[in-house]
């Protein structure tokens, strides 16, 4: 049989075996929910499936209330935790801090390599849903708008993990670094412009002082960009050194999604962790001959072979790419208990 | 309907997509979470507002016989190319890394265009399973990936676009022409169901009748009216019967 003929044959069968596994999902949730129609099964299995591939990222790009859910926030969970939230440090001041802030914001939305496309793809499918009446794209992007003026919901919060209270709208805003506008539109934020519930207002003097600029030299532009007052000419934020001081913290900060994509690898988190371009190793340093990264533990635990790894697709909330800054991994392993005596 | 919290979700790990997500759902469930905490938006849990019924289109019934009237390749074709020139599929795959792969594969998927195509196509009838395949085969046709990245990309490519269909509220095809599958499913257990209930309560009516002992002279007459009792009494060999005859 040739290639493409045997193609055919093999998608077929994983099609085939797709259904069969759907089926069987179906049927069991019906034996603990009783009198539940197959197709409200079928969307939970397909969202959660979502979610699992795209590592929360879906619930960020189709919108609508289960990123603000306690069952979204949880399935999300596992993705968020490789996040920590502390990717470029804390402590600093300034300018400096206030983008470790946003940096480590940031980090829990783009570390999950789709959150970049995610409004653009709600906006997509959830235009569909706002066709037939059965949304409102002001209710799916987390914002009501009253007279023009476009304000988060106070109820869209995020009930669990930590992004607990947080508006959702705020959060979709502030992560990617964008905002709603009047018109609907997700734009870039202007750098001298802040988000406070919902609302886009011009730094003040203390404002800008803490993001690094003497508001005696700099100042808000009519476009809302940061600028040098004498000259008239927009500050590149991007150029200046306001950043960490860390390699890996610039570099992310600079690449955006590129980092996003690349955050999933322990190596990469593992440099960006450190706060140093050396880094620290993570995993397990037992005394076996070779040291074990989190990786290998998982590998040796499920009993499969390294050199096959990436034939081993594995899915769910706990994967171990993501575990890699759990505490599974750093919790102590061996206790000795004490026993008084029993050397001596 | 929300029932009470009883415990937070356990991880789930699994080789396989469909159990992992599977047993995201039902570990919820037996969490205490419900079936509609999944719902994306609350709004789209009400019924299918778009079929995607499968159309006969003559058009492409022509083009298909059109294109298979051309012919295959002729065996060893292949080995006739210049060795220089081979196709991408003959050359190592762009991505070896199959999550790697998944995530560009998705990524480009989720884009406004492809997303605006792909809900076009299910609202029009396109199944799932075609699109999904559709879309790998091109990336493995363009040296993006090798065949075995590909198979594994089905099933979470799959899911994306269930995903993508369900956001659009749209009731799609998974494989071929199945809209009404899982329904008619539905309407066969629910038959079964009032069947079995029907069964019940016929032989508890039966076991009742027997373990009590009731005969209608036993039955004081002040309780039933007197009328109803001389029925009773004058179809009680008829009733016997069909209480003898069981379950069929």
């Amino acid at each position: 049989m040739g290639l493409f003929k045997s193609i055919k044959k093999a998608f077929k069968k994983v099609v085939k075996g797709v259904k069969k596994v759907v089926k069987k999902v179906v049927k069991g949730v019906k034996k603990v929910v009783k009198k539940i129609g197959s197709s409200k099964i079928l969307k939970a299995l397909a969202i959660a499936a979502a979610v699992v591939v795209t590592g929360g990222a879906a619930l960020g790009a189709f919108g609508g209330s289960l990123a603000t859910s306690t069952v979204g926030s949880w399935m999300v969970g596992a993705s968020q935790s490789v996040l920590g939230g502390t990717l470029f440090g804390t402590g600093a001041t300034g300018f400096a801090g206030a983008m470790q802030t946003v940096g480590n914001f940031a980090t829990k939305m783009i570390a999950k390599p789709f959150g970049a496309v995610g409004t653009a793809a709600g906006n997509v499918a959830g235009a569909v849903t706002d066709f037939t009446g059965l949304t409102s794209k002001a209710g799916r992007m987390g914002y009501t708008e009253t007279g023009g003026v476009f304000s988060a919901n106070a109820d869209a919060t995020f009930k669990a993990g930590e992004l607990k209270g947080t508006q959702l709208a705020d959060y979709k805003a502030a992560t990617t670094g964008t905002y709603v506008n009047s018109a609907g539109q997700v734009t870039a934020l202007p750098t001298g412009q802040v988000l406070t519930g919902g609302q886009l207002t011009n730094m003040n003097a203390e404002q800008l002082k803490a993001a690094g600029f003497d508001p005696a030299t700099f100042s808000v532009g009519e476009t809302g960009e940061i600028i040098e007052t004498a000259t008239g000419k927009a500050v590149n934020a991007a150029s200046s050194d306001y950043l960490t001081g860390n390699k890996w913290g610039d570099f992310a900060l600079k690449t955006g999604t590129g980092v996003a994509a690349s955050v999933a690898s322990g190596y990469a988190q593992s440099e960006l962790m450190s706060g140093e371009a050396s880094g620290t190793m993570t995993g397990l340093s037992n005394e076996s001959k070779e040291y074990q990264d989190a990786l290998k533990v998982y590998a040796d635990g499920a009993g499969f072979n390294m050199g096959d790894i990436y034939g081993q697709m594995t899915y769910g909330t706990a994967d171990p790419v993501y575990q890699i800054n759990s505490e599974l991994y750093r919790q102590q392993t061996v206790g000795m208990p004490e026993m008084a005596g029993s050397y001596a | 309907m929300s029932q009470v919290k009883k415990r937070n979700p356990k991880p789930i790990i699994s080789s396989s997509l469909s159990e992992a997500s599977g047993g995201i759902v039902l570990d919820a469930l037996d969490a205490g979470f419900d079936i509609d905490d999944f719902q994306l938006n609350p709004n789209t849990g009400s019924p299918k507002q778009l079929r995607g019924e499968q159309r006969f289109s003559q058009e492409g019934l022509d083009e298909i016989v059109d294109l298979s009237g051309k012919g295959g390749a002729l065996p060893g074709q292949s080995l006739m190319n210049d060795p220089e020139q081979s196709y991408p599929w003959e050359k190592p795959a762009k991505f070896a890394n199959p999550r790697e792969a998944l995530d560009v594969i998705v990524g480009e998927i989720l884009q406004p265009e492809p997303m605006q195509n792909i809900v076009g196509a299910l609202a029009n009838g396109a199944a799932v399973a075609d699109l999904s395949i559709a879309v790998l085969y091109a990336k493995f046709s363009t040296g993006d990936i090798n065949p075995d990245t590909m198979l594994l990309l089905v099933e979470p490519v799959m899911y994306i676009m269930m995903a993508i269909g369900e956001e659009a509220n749209i009731k799609y095809n998974i494989e071929g022409n199945d809209l009404d599958e899982f329904d008619e499913e539905d309407e066969a257990e629910e038959r079964d169901e009032k069947l079995n209930q029907f069964k019940n309560a016929f032989t508890d009516i039966k076991q009742g009748a027997i373990d009590k002992d009731i005969e209608p002279q036993k039955i004081n007459n002040g309780t039933v009216p007197k009328s109803l009792l001389d029925k009773v009494t004058e179809q009680g060999p008829e009733i016997r019967s069909m209480l003898s005859r069981g379950v069929e």
